[in-house]
């Protein structure tokens, strides 16, 4: 694979108008989708509010946050929700249990067996964790009081989920475009039968992955540039994700944001980011490993999009059926590590049995999908070309 | 040399090679059968597109797959349908394969220079070739199979598409480039090969027929050809092969084993040969 044959096969993506049109379209997407959640609502005001008083008086609630904020002028529009929002609150990880998450898990779904064996075990861990994160009172960290689980929603539920689907996307497109463009345009018999040969390939996946990478890059800074001009949350960034104002719901209920780290909001969102570049670079190996099965690009993308398809079904279904030895094997699928992408590094809830459960199911299946692509080029090597 | 030795090419049932045996030294070799005879199947399985079911192809006594790279870098191909980037110009397209034949970038670009002289389309070397007519597309071809002065060139039906003015150019051209290497012209048109190969290799039923000149080729059908009026009744003993002008009438060409009466006894070339012995061929 020669550094060369990388770049002429990169120029030959780049070249063609669906990546820069690709682009434009949905980093417009996500700008409407951005400033289209602050229509008709306050709270890109009150965020900015609240950024401003956390610049005053710290960002920490506790008795020194209350008198702070009493001195603050009594014509400030926000003050009296954000005193009542923030009046009387104290640790809720201190003396939580974690372990009663476990059984809440396995009482609501009726997990039995193993499967629940490993629950407990998981939550048993996490308990450790939530000590640590009550001893940095992390849930008194006042984030953006109110409006934290607005913020948090529009950040990592719409809008990484919005940038790491589009790159997931794109990267499938340009891998099943690169692997068979050349019998599109009917180049292939001179290609394969150069010096270079089939291991073309090999540089022409590299290419595309760098041109994925590249294009995930841009349309997360883009994307997160216009979050922060619209949200402006200037110090929220650095408010600890396991907030109290920051919760999970399940059952009905608003269950702690439990991570297994300490992780400010600008941590999580670089920590999302980077496993979602890992995650975009999965799809694309694994694109161009069905591209080069298929020896098309439509039967490419078929072959993708119904194992993706079945992946899924199956999940929901075991999910449904109480299957959950099975619901928790499905986690370690690219589809499953996608769906989940709002939860990352939290507990993942009841189809999670390890600590950092993403992070394992990413390196999983890279290596997978590193053999699968490696199984498909070697077969490819060995493929008629007609 | 390249030696192709029980070379067989099977696609589940059917059987598109049949235990074929060549031997390829310098010189222009005709690759000569109607369409679907199997000549692309040969062509492609000497440029290690397609891999023989049984047998093996030989370079210098060196299995040409175990070879890789370094066999692929001695081949020059122009394929039967030559495919190209339509927002390339030639010279880009020349750069890019010459990249693909690990050309050192200064010799690649004194190399592409030469060769679009050698292919008139200096003049034209930085248009796109979107703008370009069938015969200066085939000429990028020749030029990328020429690029990294290959000892083995194989043309795959390099006129098609070309008008009579261009089949010239181009003949003219390959008999000036079979000098010290060996050439394989594919083609069922037999003018263009007829007064350049020194060999033809004729494939029929998807086997090896013959592998000779064009005159022992012509020699077989000795004494067999004869020209008649075209309002000439034949008897099922005459093939009739062709028709022609000749003046102001029409005149049909026939073979027969038998003295044909009124009929004129012509030389046969190597258009008669051809038709002669894919005459059972259907259509």
């Amino acid at each position: 694979m020669k550094k060369t044959w990388i770049c002429w096969e990169a120029r030959k993506l780049w070249e063609m108008p669906m990546i820069p049109i690709f682009l434009i379209l949905c980093l417009g997407f996500n700008v409407l989708m951005i400033v289209g959640n602050r229509i008709g609502s306050d709270a890109d005001s009150y965020v900015s509010y609240v950024a401003g008083v956390t610049q005053e008086t710290g960002g920490q609630m506790g008795e020194a946050f209350d008198r702070a904020l009493a001195r603050l002028p009594d014509e400030d529009a926000f003050k009296e929700q954000l005193i009542q929002e923030t009046r009387g609150r104290e640790d809720t990880l201190d003396q939580f249990d974690a372990g009663r998450l476990g059984d809440l898990y396995i009482g609501k779904f009726r997990i039995q067996g193993i499967a629940a064996g490993f629950l407990e075990q998981k939550y048993r861990m996490l308990d450790g964790k939530v000590k640590k994160l009550a001893e940095e009172d992390a849930s008194m960290s006042l984030a953006a009081a109110g409006k934290t689980k607005t913020l948090t929603e529009a950040l990592f539920q719409k809008m990484c989920r919005a940038v790491i689907t589009e790159g997931i996307l794109l990267a499938v497109l340009m891998a099943l475009y690169s692997s068979g463009c050349d019998k599109l345009s009917r180049t292939a018999p001179v290609l394969y039968s150069s010096r270079a040969g089939r291991r073309i390939q090999l540089s022409k996946a590299a290419a595309g992955g760098l041109s994925a990478a590249a294009v995930y890059t841009l349309l997360s800074a883009g994307s997160v540039l216009v979050f922060a001009c619209a949200w402006k949350p200037g110090p929220i960034w650095e408010a600890n994700m396991a907030s109290q104002f920051n919760y999970v719901t399940a059952f009905g209920m608003k269950l702690p944001f439990l991570t297994w780290t300490s992780f400010s909001i600008a941590g999580y969102l670089a920590a999302t980011l980077a496993l979602g570049l890992a995650v975009v670079l999965l799809f694309h190996g694994l694109g161009f490993a069905a591209g080069l099965i298929a020896n098309s690009a439509y039967r490419g993308f078929l072959l993708l999009l119904i194992p993706a398809a079945l992946n899924f079904e199956v999940m929901m279904l075991a999910g449904d059926s109480s299957l959950w030895l099975l619901y928790q094997l499905i986690q370690w699928s690219p589809v499953a590590l996608w769906w989940f992408q709002p939860l990352w590094f939290t507990d993942l809830g009841a189809g999670a049995v390890l600590p950092w459960q993403e992070c394992a199911e990413a390196v999983f299946c890279l290596a997978a999908g590193a053999g699968l692509f490696w199984a498909s080029y070697r077969h490819y090597l060995k493929k008629d070309v007609n | 040399m390249l030696s192709v030795e029980h070379v067989t090419k099977k696609y589940g049932n059917f059987t598109a090679l049949e235990d074929i045996n060549l031997v390829f030294e310098s010189g222009v070799y005709g690759l000569l059968a109607p369409n679907g005879a199997g000549k692309t199947t040969l062509i492609k399985m000497l440029t290690t597109l397609l891999f023989p079911t049984r047998g093996r192809i030989l370079w210098d006594g060196q299995n040409i797959l175990s070879m890789g790279s370094e066999y692929r870098g001695l081949v020059g191909y122009l394929p039967q349908e030559f495919g190209y980037y339509k927002n390339y110009s030639p010279r880009q397209f020349l750069r890019y394969m010459a990249a693909l034949q690990c050309m050192e970038p200064k010799a690649a670009k004194k190399r592409i220079d030469s060769l679009l002289e050698l292919v008139a389309l200096s003049d034209v070397k930085d248009k796109k070739m979107k703008q370009f007519s069938g015969g200066m597309i085939q000429r990028v071809g020749i030029a990328q199979a020429m690029l990294n002065d290959p000892k083995l060139l194989i043309l795959d039906e390099p006129t098609a598409g070309l008008d009579p003015k261009e089949r010239v150019r181009f003949r003219n051209l390959i008999h000036s480039l079979a000098k010290q290497r060996i050439v394989i012209l594919s083609t069922h048109i037999v003018s263009d090969i007829e007064t350049i190969a020194g060999k033809i290799i004729m494939l029929r039923d998807h086997a090896l027929y013959c592998c000779e000149s064009p005159a022992a080729i012509c020699e077989n059908l000795e004494g067999k050809l004869y020209e008649v009026p075209s309002d000439t009744a034949l008897t099922g003993q005459e093939l009739l092969l062709s028709e022609r002008q000749a003046g102001d009438r029409t005149v049909l060409r026939i073979a027969s084993d038998f003295p044909v009466k009124g009929a004129v006894p012509v030389s046969p070339d190597l258009e008669d040969a051809f038709l002669y012995i894919y005459r059972e061929d259907t259509l």
